[in-house]
């Protein structure tokens, strides 16, 4: 069997890869459940919505299937710690969205994991085809604590304390425990009736029963309507939540870059060029920013992940591209820190490494960052800039330019091989150089590198 | 806004009255999640409050529907059909 190592939990089927693609295989077990899915006009409807990855089926590779499917195959998969806020409030808001509709049809979400939902032309889609099965009029919501833990505390807390809670969702992989999530959010959440029923209450009634002594599966009753009210109310709170954007260091930054206009669009000219001669399809831009660069791949219909380690600059990309039909997708990563390895084995979810590798790296801006900043050797730089990508787009940021000078003010210049000269024999173990231009109007030299 | 259809069976009047916890003989849930017996609790606790509230909204919105006619139906409405 060769499942993927994040699909184990569901009886009801799992994920496996074959020849390259992703299929996913319905149990014997599940028959019952995709038969409604397919025949009562959900799946159609959930389509039409945007709301589902849409499959074709396939003939069965294992002897336990009933039924296999090749969805939509993804081009790179994203984790909710790597959203931004209103990111994860547009997942919340269309999972709530499909459960609404699907139990129109005689179905629910058996689950309301985070990870089930996949960003699409920014669009939230859920991928996980299995997570519908038949609802019986009665029963209580099976995914409703899920919900809470993996949308509503993190969204919560992201609003009323601090953006970057966002982060917690990879220390806990099943959602911000509720709990917890009680005791960070602010007393006065306590009169708000959403908040407390869903999370305080919630949480109270959870450590009080977790000796499980209450029978609530003889016992739970909950009328179709009494489920529609909840989930109403929960999109309501879902909606209100708001982040007020604080600028941060990057909220302004193309207003404060040291480029004329010309300059600007001879660099965007000079950038096009370059992301041309690879031929990518898909492209990682990291440091992304606003998305300026990202933009220019994007709008040459290459896949471009415009990664950015700023919670307002990934908001703003993508309060302004959910409203086009950009290929680009905003994410939030700190190349100091990427996202890790975790869950079972710290194989379930992916570290940004083995999503990869792209078939272009964009760098622009950014090395001073990580060389100087960041004390990171350039040798070490160019290793892990090889490991993710084919080719790399990279620009040189030497001492003499003023965002280096700012960063060298308040500290020793510690980096002798921080030159020209140093960047191009480091580089040149790890690449073999295509070729270089000066950036006009600055002292930057852009480089397009082959991974060797 | 929403249109005539209503696909519920609206006895609102019982469910609104509806309080009470009944022992019913559910089918077992077949799904894999354990979320706890607390989870359940609270949901029965505000379904009754939460489920009014809903269906209040549902009437409201079918008595503005009648009035603004078949036109005023708002395609990103999942309340609606």
């Amino acid at each position: 069997m060769n499942n993927i190592a994040s699909s184990f939990r569901d009886p009801s089927g799992f994920i496996f890869k074959r020849d390259g693609n992703f299929y996913r295989q319905i149990n014997q077990k599940a028959q019952a459940d995709y038969d409604r899915l397919m025949d009562s006009g959900l799946y159609q409807k959930l389509i039409d919505k945007s709301l589902l990855i849409a499959h074709e089926e396939v003939e069965n590779t294992y002897t336990s299937a009933y039924k296999t499917i090749k969805p939509t195959q993804l081009s790179f998969v994203s984790y909710p710690y790597e959203w931004s806020f209103s990111q994860l409030k547009d997942a919340a808001y269309a999972t709530l969205r499909i459960q609404k509709i699907a139990l129109k049809y005689g179905m629910a979400l058996k689950d309301a994991s985070a990870f089930n939902i996949q960003f699409v032309k920014n669009k939230p889609v859920l991928i996980d085809t299995l997570s519908l099965e038949c609802y019986n009029e009665g029963e209580p919501w099976i995914a409703y604590k899920q919900f809470c833990q993996h949308f509503l505390a993190p969204l919560a807390l992201m609003s009323y304390k601090d953006i970057r809670i966002s982060k917690l969702s990879s220390v806990f992989i099943d959602g911000i425990p509720l709990d917890m999530a009680s005791t960070l959010l602010p007393y006065k959440t306590k009169f708000n009736f959403s908040i407390a029923s869903h999370i305080h209450w919630h949480a109270k009634t959870q450590l009080k029963h977790a000796d499980g002594k209450v029978d609530t599966k003889k016992k739970a009753k909950i009328s179709k309507t009494g489920m529609l009210g909840i989930i109403s109310n929960l999109q309501s709170i879902v909606k209100k939540l708001q982040w007020k954007m604080n600028d941060t260091e990057w909220g302004d930054y193309y207003n404060n870059t040291n480029y004329s206009d010309d300059a600007f669009e001879a660099k965007k000219a000079l950038v096009t060029s370059f992301i041309e001669e690879t031929n990518a399809h898909t492209l990682w831009d990291l440091g992304a920013n606003d998305g300026t660069f990202s933009g220019l791949a994007a709008d040459l219909g290459i896949d471009t992940l415009a990664f950015d380690i700023d919670p307002v600059a990934v908001e703003k990309n993508y309060l302004r591209l959910k409203k086009t039909d950009s290929k680009m997708t905003p994410l939030l990563i700190d190349l100091t820190n990427p996202s890790g390895g975790l869950g079972w084995a710290n194989k379930e979810r992916d570290t940004l490494q083995d999503r990869g590798k792209t078939d272009c790296v964009m760098a622009l801006a950014l090395i001073h960052h990580l060389s100087i900043s960041n004390n990171v050797p350039l040798d070490m730089l160019a290793e892990y800039f090889a490991s993710l990508g084919n080719y790399l787009i990279i620009e040189f940021v030497p001492k003499g330019d003023s965002k280096v000078d700012i960063l060298l003010t308040t500290r020793e210049d510690i980096f002798p091989n921080y030159t020209l000269e140093g960047f191009e024999a480091s580089f040149s173990n790890f690449f073999t150089l295509v070729k270089k231009e000066p950036v006009a109007g600055s002292k930057r030299t852009l480089y397009l590198y082959k991974t060797k | 806004m929403l249109n005539l259809q209503n696909n519920y069976p609206m006895n609102s009047k019982k469910q609104l009255l509806l309080l009470l916890f009944i022992i019913a003989t559910s089918s077992p849930i077949y799904a894999y999640l354990d979320p706890g017996s607390g989870s359940f609790i609270i949901q029965m606790i505000i379904a009754g409050v939460l489920g009014g509230f809903y269906a209040l909204k549902l009437y409201w919105q079918r008595l503005v529907g009648f009035f603004k006619g078949p036109n005023g139906v708002d395609e990103n409405d999942d309340d609606a059909e």
